[in-house]
C-alpha cells in the first residue's frame, strides 16, 4: 500500500472536435483541484457538464488533452476501480466470472463472495447479466470495482437507478468499506443531498466548458452523516451563501 | 386436433414425401432416361458406396474443403480484424478487395491452373482466392461494431492483451466467425467442384463431369444426394452444437 498519494488534476484544455466540421468543442478549461491521499470528493455539477469525461481522463482512457494529470509518491500504476454510467458487464460471462476477470493473479476469489454476500446477490453469481435488473447490474459494477482493492475509486453517478433503499444500502456499504481500507475516491453527482452524506470535500463544476466553481469542505462529523436534519440543514446554507451554485441544480 | 399434429418436424417430414413422391411420379409419367425415379438413384447410390468410388471421390473433395477452407477463415480473418481496427489501412486496401470480390471465380480458377500448372497447390489456391474477400468483408465489420464501452472497461482493469481477446473481443466476432463460416462452406462446395472440373482428376467435380459425358443423370443426383447429406451432417453436427454453445447467455 502507498502511504501518501494525492492526485494532482490539471487539466487546461479538453475539447472534442466534431466530425463534420472542423469546429472545437471544449468541455473542460483550467480545471486545476487535487484529490488527497484517501479522500472523498463529491463531484457535483449539471448533467453534460463533461464530469464523464473528466474521470476518463484520470482513468487514463482519454489522454488527449492539454494539461496533467499526476499520481505524487506512487512508483507502480495505481489500482483504479471505475464505476461507469452504465454498468458495462460482459454480457457473455457470468456475474462471478465479470468479478474475477478483474482481479489480478494475487487475488483470491473469496473478496468475490464476501462482497457478492454484502450486497445480497450471491443467489445470482452464476447468472448472465442480461438476465438481471439495470439496478443488479449496477450493484455488481460497483463490487467489481471494489474487488480489485483499488487506490482510486472513480464513480460515475452510480446509484442513478437505484431505488431508495437499495441505494441507501448501497452507499452504506460504500462508506464502510472506504473505511476499512481507506483510498481516494471520486464520485460524481448531480444529487446535493447524496453528495454531502458522502464527501470529505464538494467541488462544484460549471456547465460546459467546465471548471471549478468553488470547493467546500463538509463540515459534518461522519458519526452524524445519518442525522438527515443536519444534512438539509447543511445544504440549506450552501444554497443560500451561494447564489452560483444554486443556478446549478 | 389437426393443427396441433403439425408439428414442426412432422411438417418437415411430410414436405419431404412430398417432394419425392412429386419426382417419382414426373419420373413414371415422362418416361425419360434423362430422369430416373429416386428408387434407381438410390440404387445407385448404394452401388457407389459399396464399390468405394463415391466414398473416394467425395472424400478427396471434402480434404481439399477443409484445407482451403481453414487457410481462407484464418487469412481472411487476421486481415479482416486488421482492417477493422486501422482505417488507413482499410482505406488503400479497400480497391484491392473491390477488384478480387468482382473478379468472377471461374477466372481465378483459369488463371491460377494457367500460371501455377493443374496441380493440388494451385487448385486449393484458386478456392481461397476466391473466398477470401467474403471473409475479409465479414470480420472487418465485425471488428467495426466491436463495443468500445467494453474495451475501455478492459482497459481501465488492466486486462492483459490475452485476456482482452479472449474475454472482450472473441465473444463479439464469434457471431460473425459462424456467419462467415456458413456462407464460407456454401461457398467453397461450389467453387470446388469447378475447380475440379477444370483441373483435376479425382473429385466430385471431376466425376460430375465424366457422368455429363456419359449423360448418366441417375449417377449425378446420387452424388447430389450424398453432397447434400455430407452438408446437412456439417451443419448439424458441427455448426449447430457451436450456435447454441455461444447463445447460452442471450435472454
Amino acid at each position: 500500500m502507498a502511504a501518501m498519494m494525492d492526485i494532482l488534476i490539471n487539466i487546461k484544455h479538453k475539447a472534442y472536435r466534431t466530425p463534420n466540421s472542423n469546429t472545437e468543442n471544449v468541455v473542460i478549461k483550467d480545471l486545476k483541484f487535487t484529490l488527497n491521499n484517501k479522500e472523498f470528493i463529491c463531484l457535483v455539477g449539471p448533467s453534460g457538464c463533461g464530469k464523464s469525461t473528466l474521470l476518463n481522463t484520470i482513468a487514463g482512457l482519454d489522454t488527449n488533452f492539454q494539461g496533467k494529470i499526476a499520481i505524487e509518491n506512487q512508483k507502480t500504476t495505481p489500482n483504479i476501480g471505475y464505476v461507469f454510467q452504465n454498468p458495462r458487464l460482459l454480457p457473455w460471462r457470468t456475474i462471478r466470472e465479470n468479478i474475477e476477470l478483474v482481479l489480478s493473479n494475487t487475488q483470491t476469489t473469496k473478496t468475490v463472495d464476501i462482497l457478492l454476500e454484502a450486497m445480497q446477490l450471491k443467489h445470482l453469481a452464476e447468472c448472465y447479466p442480461q438476465h438481471l435488473s439495470l439496478g443488479m447490474s449496477r450493484r455488481i459494477s460497483i463490487i467489481r470495482a471494489f474487488a480489485v482493492n483499488p487506490d482510486i475509486l472513480l464513480m460515475d453517478e452510480p446509484f442513478v437507478s437505484l431505488d431508495a433503499p437499495n441505494a441507501r444500502q448501497v452507499r452504506k456499504l460504500l462508506l464502510s468499506l472506504w473505511q476499512q481500507r481507506p483510498h481516494s475516491i471520486l464520485f460524481v453527482t448531480h444529487d446535493l443531498r447524496e453528495a454531502i452524506t458522502l464527501a470529505d470535500r464538494l467541488v462544484f463544476l460549471s456547465k460546459s466548458p467546465m471548471k471549478i466553481l468553488s470547493e467546500i469542505q463538509v463540515p459534518i462529523a461522519r458519526e452524524a452523516r445519518e442525522n438527515e436534519a443536519l444534512i438539509e440543514n447543511f445544504r440549506q446554507q450552501l444554497i443560500t451563501n451561494h447564489p452560483n451554485i444554486n443556478a446549478l441544480l | 386436433m389437426f393443427l396441433k399434429f403439425l408439428t414442426p418436424q412432422r411438417l418437415g417430414f411430410i414436405s419431404l414425401i412430398l417432394f419425392l413422391l412429386t419426382w417419382h411420379g414426373l419420373a413414371l409419367i415422362l418416361k425419360q432416361s434423362t430422369l430416373p425415379t429416386p428408387l434407381i438413384v438410390l440404387n445407385i447410390l448404394k452401388q457407389q458406396i459399396i464399390s468405394g468410388e463415391l466414398p473416394y471421390h467425395l472424400g478427396i473433395t471434402l480434404l481439399r474443403l477443409i484445407v482451403s477452407f481453414s487457410i481462407a477463415m484464418l487469412i481472411g480473418c487476421s486481415i479482416g480484424i486488421i482492417l477493422g481496427q486501422h482505417q488507413h489501412v482499410d482505406y488503400f486496401l479497400d480497391q484491392w478487395l473491390v477488384i478480387f470480390l468482382n473478379v468472377p471465380a471461374l477466372v481465378t480458377i483459369i488463371l491460377c491452373y494457367v500460371w501455377f500448372g493443374l496441380s493440388e497447390s494451385a487448385a486449393i489456391l484458386a478456392v481461397i482466392i476466391n473466398k477470401v474477400p467474403n471473409v475479409i468483408i465479414t470480420m472487418r465489420e465485425g471488428t467495426r461494431a466491436l463495443n468500445q464501452d467494453l474495451l475501455e472497461m478492459a482497459r481501465c482493469y488492466h486486462f492483459s492483451k490475452r485476456k482482452t481477446f479472449l474475454h472482450v473481443i472473441w465473444p463479439q466476432l464469434y457471431p460473425f466467425v459462424m456467419a462467415t463460416t456458413r456462407s464460407g462452406l456454401a461457398l467453397i462446395w461450389k467453387i470446388i467442384l469447378v475447380v475440379e472440373l477444370l483441373g483435376r482428376s479425382n473429385g466430385m467435380g471431376y466425376q460430375l463431369n465424366i457422368y455429363f459425358q456419359l449423360f448418366d443423370v441417375a449417377s449425378i443426383l446420387a452424388y447430389t444426394i450424398a453432397f447434400i447429406i455430407i452438408i446437412q451432417l456439417i451443419e448439424m453436427l458441427i455448426l449447430k452444437p457451436l450456435d447454441k454453445n455461444a447463445k447460452k447467455w442471450r435472454r
